[in-house]
């Protein structure tokens, strides 16, 4: 979604850039020509259904006071551990709580989490990979260096240990994720502004004295930007799923605000006589990240076409080189 | 002497007719007792009793059968090397026990938990003014390394605790619980076989302070002294394989994953007929820190017991599994726990500082409705000391009877009470919330909202919780530290702040001292009831420095073929020994 | 001339791992000492029951020396993390690090290591499968498998599984763990799930690369070649394609080591192994300082020198890729 989201501006912003232009001209290929559509809602079902979720699932987190029927913290002692049905359409939690309102109001909190993470850590990584390409050098060394030490915490063991140093709360679960996906996203970029860097027209736009900065917003970052709009696509769910274990460990929004994985991890002490109370936020946790997770499969073939196979996306848009491959095979 | 004998004697005429037992909810006439005296305090939504069905109180003539281990959870792994000096956790208490006995000196008896009974001693004596208390020893008393037990071990034990060690430029820091013994001025040894222990001010209830369970001797002097002289200052009881004096003697430690102990063959305790304690051949503490992971552990036949500790104890949900998966083949044991309250910081400024405030507060909170949401649905709504309690079962008021009236009624009073204080529209109010019980302060937010009190929940782990609670820094907390079970024990957590740091309400009231040097003079029974109804009207009534709102009752899963548990009825620290337990199976 | 060059990289991949281990330490230490909170009222109070003075605390500080200065503390704590000490002792139970790692490590290297060989022996023919079957049935099925195995969270299947088992089953794991060679079959039992639970997750990651690699390599030209000269399609699969996949594979199986040691700090916390994962969690919520930047700074080495081993593989067994190639995590030259 984010993903979407940053194309739209990012072809407005770019919109004279080669690769848009030829982003844009295979999306619109996929959806202009009758086969490509054809081809899409047939092999790519799944992705339309799932599309469909997560946007559903958007929609009622970010009209969440709307669409909930209930406060998600108002608590009510008579209907406590109600089952699903009429007046609860989830149940109601041990508190009397509705689960329902709680699970929109949690999925929003996760969503908000991964995407705003998402969207820092690429910035940020982005911004660093690039300068430290462009300026190279000592500067290049020792941000990699850094960068390097980084990518040697295993993520979820990197956000244990920010969430535990900073306490628990919504702004250390996005530095913590966040500075998980940085060093990830610096590398990319920094490798493809590298190669981008020793092109021919770089190297114009340097010799006829160009400001670096317009080099870099208008030469370098255009063509690095598919690849990586791509890997933080893929990140989303990722994301979505370490916000949830790191929220069922404990360490995530401290309660009451409601989230899904701590909903899972409260409700598993109900699970004999309330299992709704888990097995909901549980079904929804679920079809939220694996959602994301194809939607960012989607996003990279269409921003990443060269990297889709070393990273195997499994439902491939038709695009007019990808069926000129199937072909072949 | 005589008075303390005459203490003793009132005491028990008193607890006569009540004559707890081994395990208060396992004997049915006991229930029912307990039950026609629920309805006569007119509780009316006081959550029933699950089914247990009787264990062998007077079976015990059955001929016992020795042998077996017994398999327990335990909470988590004991913190700061099993040194009772350093922590109260459960998770070390509950295998404390078993390692190191039920008591020191002396012990909280068995049969009544009130009362004291002789341990490591057999007897003792104070002197006429109760400054110097002199206790005898037992001479058939072994560390687990079959070293005789003598007076130089208690004048060891006693010394590190309370001033803790300087050997060079290292420090070993007292005891935790320091503050508790800090009435001692100094021990001395009367050979062959007695200890004097002479206090700042007499106190006739010292040997009750001492009989608090958290006060094990796990420190041999034998092979502590030599290795502290040398400079190993910090030397823990893990650290010289965990010698005791308890029934059981260390077998095996895996971090995380186990602890065993096995029968001490030179235990000096007998039963009633002689037989040798204690009858089990081993316990194994099998480690399970989350609780969802116990109840499948335990509903797979797995462990014979649950672990004690908040959070592992049962709530009426997950019995549910218990008893479907079980059937008979599991009972229940009840312990009166700690209380769920408010306290308030009135040395804080802000609203709180004004007594209608906190009166209206007091009236508003649907107390009834924290036993099911918070309690998992057993507890009581009572102010501190357990309902079993001597201090408030025969003779103190019920909670509910401070406040009697209709919900409703209560709530309006709470409103208008509001106004009067200038409030009607509410205000922003902090509190302290430990991560570890976030139950209890989500149901304080929600209660306090109808009154239009915005309670902002600081939600801290427990390394910040140690700091905070004893600060001046918020305004509202849950409160900590669980009190003796007599009335001159709760100083620490009533007392005024400058006195006691630890107390729920910081507060400076020195009405409350008053109370207390009151409660020290008195010289009956009935005179220290009196003025304990006097001081917890005025703490929770008059100047409503805190709020109880309920009191858990702590359950614990066992098998039924687990017999002869002394269950405590109240406080889970008490009787961790399993020395009288077999398994008939 | 090659020797040379590879010898010569080799020297400066071991000096950067030193040095970014380094780095790391420092950063860990630092965090480290930012936590709010204080260790000392944490150890003097383990069940948050007692009452203590400053002076104890202060005492207490003195007897752990945290009053030196932090660089003597960092300088303590490096020197005993390279003599083997691993940091001296825990802050909260006293026991030396160097035997909690002894213990914990080979529960969480038999759960990797069982995890990483089922997904390789599942996920390798299950690969070659769904290319060679591409858009059939065994393809769509290979997906249905994986898919959710990629995007489901784990602790979320775990949870689910084991309560189904008691529902169903009556039966639980059992609750103490044993070395394989003190007690096999209680092993098996109690290790089983959450072994397969990675095994899911990360085979569906090799599955999906397998199968894309192959999808790749079937249309390089030697593939067509042996096409041509009409060779079987199961041998062109085995002895051409997968044999040419394999360096990728590898290779991603080095990149999903993050995250199948992340996997392990939620698994072993649920299913109670006593691992480096669910020691961590434990050792970070009780603030021991000490055993939390020991385990950290060894998982991090762990990572970093697994992922230099599969780089130098890689590097030998694929002369074509040049070194500064932007596939792997490699010290990129400069």
């Amino acid at each position: 979604m984010i993903g979407t989201i940053l194309v739209v501006i990012g072809m407005i912003y770019f919109k004279n850039s080669f690769s848009t232009t030829i982003l844009l001209q295979k999306f619109l290929y996929t959806l202009r020509t009758k086969r490509g559509l054809r081809q899409l809602t047939k092999t790519n079902s799944l992705i339309f259904l799932f599309g469909t979720i997560a946007a559903i699932i958007i929609c009622l987190a970010i009209f969440a006071e709307f669409v909930s029927p209930y406060d998600p913290l108002v608590q009510d002692i008579t209907s406590r551990l109600k089952a699903p049905g009429q007046e609860f359409l989830f149940g109601s939690d041990n508190f009397g709580r509705d689960v329902f309102s709680r699970i929109i109001h949690g999925s929003r909190s996760s969503l908000y989490i991964a995407i705003t993470s998402v969207i820092a850590g690429t910035f940020f990584g982005t911004i660093i990979g690039t300068l430290s390409a462009y300026l190279g050098g000592r500067i290049d060394l020792v941000l990699q260096r850094v960068i390097d030490t980084l990518l040697g915490f295993p993520s979820l063991i990197l956000a244990v240990f920010l969430v535990v140093t900073l306490g628990a709360s919504a702004n250390t679960l996005i530095i913590a994720l966040a500075v998980s996906l940085i060093p990830q996203i610096a590398r990319l970029s920094r490798s493809h502004a590298l190669s981008i860097k020793e092109e021919d027209f770089v190297i114009v736009a340097k010799t006829i004295g160009a400001q670096p900065m317009s080099i870099i917003f208008k030469h370098i970052l255009p063509h690095t930007f598919g690849p990586i709009i791509a890997y933080a696509a893929g990140y989303v769910s990722v994301a979505i799923v370490a916000e949830s274990a790191l929220s069922f460990l404990g360490l995530g929004i401290p309660p009451p605000y409601p989230s899904l994985g701590g909903m899972l991890q409260e409700g598993r002490l109900y699970m004999e006589v309330a299992p709704w109370i888990t097995i909901f936020p549980g079904i929804i946790l679920s079809i939220t990240a694996f959602s994301f997770a194809l939607l960012g499969d989607a996003l990279r073939d269409i921003f990443d076409p060269k990297d889709r196979f070393y990273t195997g996306s499994f439902f491939p848009l038709i695009t007019k080189s990808n069926r000129k491959r199937i072909k072949k095979f | 002497m005589i008075i303390v004998f005459t203490t003793i004697l009132i005491t028990g005429l008193i607890l006569g007719h009540y004559n707890p037992v081994l395990s208060p909810i396992s004997d049915v006439s006991e229930k029912d007792s307990i039950d026609s005296e629920r309805q006569e305090k007119d509780i009316e939504n006081f959550p029933p009793f699950p089914d247990v069905q009787d264990d062998d109180i007077e079976n015990t003539s059955i001929q016992q059968k020795r042998g077996g281990i017994l398999i327990l959870a335990n909470r988590g792994d004991p913190p700061a090397g099993f040194d009772t000096m350093r922590t109260s956790s459960i998770a070390l208490h509950h295998v404390a026990g078993a390692l190191f006995g039920p008591g020191n000196l002396v012990m909280r008896c068995r049969e009544n938990m009130y009362l004291v009974c002789p341990y490591l001693a057999r007897s003792w004596f104070p002197n006429p003014s109760f400054s110097e208390w002199t206790f005898i020893l037992r001479n058939d008393v072994f560390w687990h390394d079959d070293t005789q037990f003598t007076p130089d071990d208690v004048k060891f034990w006693l010394n590190l605790a309370i001033s803790g060690l300087n050997v060079g430029d290292k420090i070993r820091a007292p005891a935790y619980f320091e503050g508790d013994l800090e009435e001692i001025e100094k021990v001395e040894v009367l050979p062959p076989d007695q200890v004097r222990i002479t206090l700042k001010n007499p106190n006739r209830f010292f040997p009750d302070i001492l009989a608090n369970p958290r006060l094990k001797i796990a420190h041999p002097r034998h092979l502590m002294e030599p290795r502290m002289n040398n400079g190993d200052v910090s030397i823990s009881p893990l650290d010289i394989e965990l010698i005791g004096l308890g029934p059981f003697k260390f077998k095996n430690y895996e971090p995380g994953t186990i602890i065993q102990v096995l029968r001490f063959e030179n235990y000096f305790e007998k039963d009633d007929r002689g037989n040798q304690l204690p009858y089990l051949d081993g316990i194994d503490y099998v480690i399970i820190s989350d609780p969802v992971a116990m109840d499948i552990a335990f509903r797979t036949g797995r462990l014979d017991g649950g672990a004690r500790g908040f959070g592992h104890y049962l709530s009426e949900e997950r019995i549910v599994g218990y008893t479907r998966d079980l059937g008979d083949d599991v009972s229940f044991a009840q312990i009166e726990g700690g209380t769920i309250r408010l306290a308030f910081n009135v040395l804080k400024s802000g609203p709180w500082q004004d007594m209608r405030i906190r009166r209206a507060i007091a009236l508003w909170i649907d107390k009834e409705s924290a036993i099911p949401a918070v309690l998992g649905g057993f507890g009581w709504t009572t102010p501190d000391i357990s309902p079993n309690n001597l201090f408030k079962d025969k003779r103190f008021v019920i909670w509910p009877k401070f406040d009697l009236e209709p919900l409703d009624e209560r709530r309006a009073k709470a409103k208008k009470l509001m106004e009067e204080a200038g409030y009607s529209n509410g205000f922003s109010m902090g509190h302290l919330c430990r991560a570890r019980h976030t139950q209890a302060c989500q149901f304080l937010k929600d209660q306090l909202l109808g009154l239009g009190i915005d309670l902002q929940l600081h939600i801290i782990d427990e390394g910040e919780w140690n700091r905070a609670r004893v600060s001046l820094d918020f305004d509202t907390q849950p409160g900590a530290l669980s009190v003796l079970p007599i009335p001159e024990g709760t100083e620490g957590v009533y007392g005024r702040f400058s006195i006691s740091p630890d107390a729920y309400s910081k507060h400076e009231d020195e009405e409350v001292d008053r109370f207390y040097r009151l409660l020290r003079d008195a010289t009956t029974t009935e005179g220290r009831i009196d003025i304990w109804r006097q001081l917890q009207k005025y703490l929770f009534l008059d100047k409503t420095y805190i709020i109880p709102i309920a009191e858990a009752t702590y359950v614990v899963p066992y098998r039924t073929h687990v017999k002869g548990l002394t269950i405590p009825s109240e406080d889970g620290h008490t009787n961790t020994d399993f020395a009288t337990v077999w398994l008939d199976k | 001339m090659r020797q040379f060059r590879i010898g010569n990289y080799l020297f400066w991949r071991v000096v950067s791992l030193i040095l970014t281990t380094f780095i790391a330490s420092v950063i860990i230490f630092i965090v480290m000492r930012m936590l709010p909170g204080d260790i000392v009222s944490w150890i003097l109070s383990g069940g948050g029951e007692a009452v203590h003075s400053t002076e104890v605390r202060e005492a207490l500080r003195q007897e752990l020396g945290l009053n030196d200065h932090l660089v003597v503390q960092y300088g303590r704590w490096l020197w005993s993390m390279v003599n083997g000490e691993f940091g001296g002792k825990s802050l909260v139970n006293g026991q030396p690090i160097a035997s909690i790692v002894f213990r914990q490590f080979p529960v969480t290297f038999l759960l990797v290591t069982y995890a990483i060989i089922l997904s390789v022996i599942v996920s390798v023919p299950l690969g070659v499968l769904a290319a060679s079957r591409r858009n059939q049935w065994q393809d769509f099925l290979v997906r249905l498998i994986t898919i959710p195995g990629q995007a489901l969270p784990n602790f979320c299947s775990a949870l689910f599984i084991l309560l189904g088992l008691i529902i169903i089953f009556r039966w639980s794991p059992p609750i103490v763990y044993t070395n394989p060679w003190e007690d096999l079959l209680n092993h098996i039992q109690i290790i089983l799930l959450p072994v397969l639970l990675l095994t899911w997750e990360h085979s569906s990651h090799i599955v999906r690369v397998t199968r894309a690699y192959i999808l790749v390599v079937v249309n390089e030209n030697y593939i067509l070649y042996a096409r041509a000269k009409g060779l079987p399609q199961g041998h062109i699969l085995l002895r051409h394609a997968l044999r040419n996949a394999l360096v990728p594979i590898v290779t991603i199986m080095g990149l999903q080591l993050g995250w199948l040691l992340s996997g392990t700090l939620i698994l072993e916390a649920i299913f109670g192994l006593p691992g480096l994962g669910g020691g961590l969690v434990q050792a970070a919520l009780v603030r021991d300082y000490t055993v939390v930047q020991s385990l950290v700074t060894l998982l991090v080495f762990v990572m970093l020198s697994v992922n230099l081993i599969i780089d130098l593989i890689y590097r030998i067994s694929d002369p074509r890729i040049s070194l500064s190639n932007q596939l792997t995590h490699s010290y990129n030259g400069s």
